[in-house]
């Protein structure tokens, strides 16, 4: 017995120690490569790759599927390990404040919700990056990536929220062409949303753009409110309960943290609404102040700026970039075809005033 | 005058570990903007959590569900102990392995999602009898008040067989049999030997899971989030996942648990304050097992039942989900090997089971090593700190999980340079699981100190032993098995603790729990199951590897 059991224990050391990855040749391929590349420039990637690595606190490039390809890319592409801290927004910027009262930086750059990041930004946690060479190719971007006009913050990607269905359990005769069908009591009850409906949450700016659209009113979302829901603590979690069929409804979802889930087989569709498709810029970054690794964390946001990082990213992803450059990877069942594009201003993300917000908690949940 | 400085300077040091922690979560509770922003000192936080008729609620619910699962956890673990270590059942020491497997086996979390997987109903359960009993409903339905007890029950039966079987195994039989031959009856037994000899251990265990079962969060949110069943550590996530989060709020809803475990530290000591619980005496004891007849075939097979339940059923559902491209969704072709070759491949594995190993082994030795002297203060030597002392061993169980993690980060990340130097390091993780192993640790092994004997000691130091002779020959072999099983806890507790360093860790001190949690977060479910199984070998491993070195030293003894 005893024999089986020390046999047990080296199978199971000798298995890791093999599975472990090997060491990977980690030789730059190039620096060359940034059109508009300056002496500064040059010598911030040469200052980045002595410093050797970055540390992004992120709530972005944390899944197994992103961080293993972006982390690859990186290194290959300067030389520079990307050690990715997986976080919530809230999570990450509370790490941070710590930090930073602590006067032990760890985190390079933070990566999560306009709010969290502009709280970062207000407490003089963060760094300018307007001198960022792929900020700077304005003709590259559809919408430009700078949120704010200190140039703080960026964000690359759009993030497109609407409804989804569970094919297996939605006929497409059955679905749902407008969010006033939603009302309908044979939903009640069936209908997934993210809970707590937080100011940063889908439900919120779904509930932001169509009432100053005008789209719909404060009473429809009171009467939805009080329908039952099935309620999810996150985006991702959502997702996966409306692909296992716990609900053949989700009231308002991304794109981006469904991608994954299609590849592996979940039979999920985006609706295109007659009120319209809501994009707007949620996936905030920035380069923290005091940073321990201050030249690899702007070579880091550089790269991901790039056509080459975004590549990498939405690739990795299975969603699409503000950049022109860079094909859409979302899946062709994935892509909507909106109706009508909503366009959320980003002031209106941030609009996170009491009021809205309690008008917003108190038409859904009637107690907040 | 050396005693005196080293005991007081233990309180000192201990006191401030434990109590800086809880100190920034009471100032969080009354700071406007939490403590690492600008801000000033309010009340409105107690105000707007205690004027809404949720928190009422929440509280109402965590009370009523957690008396209930204690009382039928404590049941299951007092039937397995008393099957497993008083009656003539066959196979004993291998069902007792098998009950310890369920607690060693697998993380609460997807164990949560198994059960829902299983249970809800579109689950394998009800389909299985749907199909075999040509049903039109469901006949089940996890995600509810009933699953949420089932759920904690089978699992944490387990923790508490555990704790409560080295006292059973401790416990005289002579004493019973005395009883009986002067003519009582076997209730009279049980209700004035029996009961009072184990209350110590039953009451001690009871108390600390039902400080457990209000503090649980997984089981909760998994199994009653989605029908709106709040209980107060998912009001408090609630609060904490809100933009900005509400930290007032939060903590001042932590509060009340500051509340309900100083309310049950005073009950333990009312209950149990003066009373002699001696089973272990110099007269020597002879445990003998209750003969049941054909019975003991009736309680081996519930024991089988017992852990088939409670570990087959999910380990088999968590296993076939980590060989699933998606778990829970039966497609075409369902199953697949990459899951286990990128999880092997994933570069951070490696050092996180390194870590791992480091973290669980040190916190467990260098925590029992620290909760074993704590526990022969506070119930050995009469000393005007034991009280403070005993106080203190109780306080990191004030608050939920969640809100220590924010503790720990508040005071040990942003508070005192010379703590916040070990900032993102292994070293500081393991103080942290030292500070949140201690009131279990000292209260099972003040537990065990209660019931050995003082005449034993005596022995030794007038045939001229030193203390430190007599508390390695004489206490330590008497205390080992109390030892080992803490131990154990302890260590299983830290490889599979997924809250508690969430703030504390970086790359190099990243830890298999972590990687576990960030796959979670992440949806991977798949990825999370494998690092889960892993776990569970680890766990296991230490357990086997425990054990074996602890019956040696037992019979050496």
């Amino acid at each position: 017995m005893r024999k089986y059991f020390y046999l047990a224990v080296l199978v199971l050391i000798v298995a890791l120690a093999a599975c472990s990855p090997k060491a990977q040749p980690g030789a730059p391929t190039t620096t060359q490569s940034q059109p508009t590349e300056s002496d500064s420039w040059k010598k911030l990637v040469e200052a980045a790759q002595k410093e050797g690595k970055v540390t992004a606190y992120s709530a972005f490039l944390g899944s197994a599927a992103v961080t293993g390809p972006l982390t690859a890319a990186f290194k290959a592409k300067y030389g520079v390990d990307l050690e990715v801290i997986a976080v919530t927004g809230a999570m990450g910027l509370e790490r941070v404040k710590s930090e930073h009262a602590g006067q032990k930086y760890i985190a390079d750059t933070l990566d999560g919700t306009p709010p969290a990041l502009l709280q970062a930004k207000e407490a003089g946690m963060t760094v300018p990056l307007a001198d960022l060479p792929a900020l700077q190719e304005k003709d590259k971007w559809t919408t430009s990536p700078i949120l704010d006009p200190e140039r703080f913050v960026i964000s690359m990607t759009p993030t497109v929220l609407t409804p989804y269905v569970n094919t297996q359990m939605v006929k497409a005769n059955d679905e749902p062409k407008s969010f006033v069908d939603l009302l309908d009591p044979k939903w009640k009850g069936r209908k997934i949303i993210i809970s707590p409906p937080k100011i940063t949450s889908a439900m919120y700016y779904t509930y932001l753009s169509l009432v100053r659209n005008n789209l719909l009113t404060d009473d429809y979302f009171t009467k939805i409110g009080k329908q039952e829901f099935f309620l999810s603590p996150t985006f991702q979690d959502s997702n996966a309960a409306l692909a296992r069929g716990d609900a053949p409804l989700h009231f308002s979802t991304t794109t981006s943290f469904m991608a994954p889930l299609f590849g592996r087989g979940a039979p999920v569709k985006p609706l295109a609404m007659k009120e319209g498709t809501l994009y707007f810029q949620a996936n905030t970054m920035t380069v923290l102040a005091k940073a321990p690794h201050p030249n690899a964390a702007k070579l880091f946001v550089n790269w991901m700026a790039s056509k080459e990082g975004q590549e990498a990213f939405h690739k990795a992803q299975g969603d699409m970039s503000y950049r022109k450059d860079v094909p859409n990877f979302t899946p062709q069942a994935l892509q909507v075809a909106p109706k009508k594009v909503l366009a959320l201003p980003f002031e209106m993300v941030l609009e996170t005033d009491k009021l809205t917000r309690q008008n917003f908690l108190d038409k859904m949940w009637g107690l907040q | 005058m050396l005693k005196f400085i080293s005991r007081y300077t233990l309180i000192l040091v201990l006191g401030f570990l434990v109590l800086y922690p809880m100190a920034m979560v009471f100032y969080a509770s009354v700071h406007s903007g939490g403590p690492t922003s600008p801000g000033n000192l309010s009340f409105q936080g107690y105000v707007t959590t205690f004027t809404s008729p949720l928190t009422y609620k929440a509280l109402w619910t965590t009370i009523w569900l957690s008396a209930i699962r204690t009382i039928t956890s404590m049941a299951l673990a007092i039937f397995l102990a008393w099957v497993i270590t008083r009656t003539d059942t066959p196979w004993r020491r291998g069902l007792e392995m098998l009950v310890w497997m369920v607690f060693l086996g697998l993380p609460i979390l997807p164990t949560a999602v198994a059960w829902n997987l299983l249970a809800n109903p579109k689950g394998l359960i009800n389909q299985a009898l749907m199909t075999a009993f040509h049903l039109e409903n469901p006949v089940v339905d996890v995600v509810s008040y009933w699953g949420i007890i089932w759920v904690s029950t089978i699992f944490w039966a387990s923790v508490a067989f555990l704790l409560i079987t080295p006292a059973f195994r401790n416990m005289d039989a002579s004493l019973e049999e005395s009883s009986r031959m002067a003519g009582a009856s076997v209730f009279s037994t049980i209700r004035r030997i029996t009961v009072p000899i184990l209350s110590p251990a039953v009451l001690g265990t009871a108390i600390l899971l039902f400080i457990r079962f209000a503090e649980s969060f997984e089981i909760e949110l998994i199994l009653g989030y989605s029908k709106k069943i709040y209980v107060v550590t998912t009001r408090i996530w609630w609060m904490l996942s809100t933009s900005p989060p509400e930290y007032p709020e939060a903590m001042s809803l932590s509060s009340v648990f500051l509340l309900m475990v100083f309310g049950l530290i005073f009950l333990q000591w009312k209950l149990l304050g003066n009373k002699q619980f001696t089973t272990v005496t110099g007269k020597g004891f002879a445990p003998k097992p209750l003969k049941l007849g054909t019975w003991k075939y009736v309680t081996f097979g519930l024991v089988i039942l017992y852990f088939i339940v409670s570990f087959i059923l999910p380990f088999f559902t968590l296993v076939l989900g980590s060989f699933m491209k998606f778990w829970g969704l039966w497609q075409q072709d369902p199953f697949t090997l990459n899951n286990w070759k990128i999880a092997l491949n994933d570069a951070r594995l490696l050092r996180a089971f390194q870590n791992t190993m480091w973290l669980s082994i040190g916190a467990a030795t260098v925590g029992m090593l620290l909760y074993s002297m704590l526990g022969y203060l506070t119930v050995r030597v009469k000393f005007s700190g034991r009280k403070p002392l005993e106080f203190i061993s109780w306080v990191p169980w004030c608050v939920p999980g969640l809100v220590l993690s924010l503790g720990f980060l508040w005071s040990y990340v942003a508070g005192l340079p010379f703590l916040s130097a070990l900032s993102g390091t292994i070293w500081l993780m393991m103080l942290v699981f030292l500070v949140k192993g201690l009131p279990l640790g000292s209260q099972v092994m003040r537990s065990a100190m209660h019931q050995v004997g003082n005449e034993l000691e005596e022995s030794s130091r007038v045939s001229g032993a030193s203390w430190f002779y007599t508390f390695r020959r004489v206490l330590a072999p008497l205390l080992s098995p109390a030892f080992i099983s803490v131990w154990v806890i302890l260590f299983v507790l830290t490889v599979k603790d997924v809250v508690t360093v969430l703030f504390l860790y970086t790359n190099n001190s990243r830890v298999l729990s972590v990687t576990f949690m960030e796959h979670w977060l992440y949806a991977d479910y798949e990825q999370a199951i494998i690092i889960g199984l892993i776990m569970t070998a680890i766990c296991m491993t230490g357990a086997f590897l425990a054990r074996r070195w602890g019956v040696r030293e037992i019979s050496t003894a």
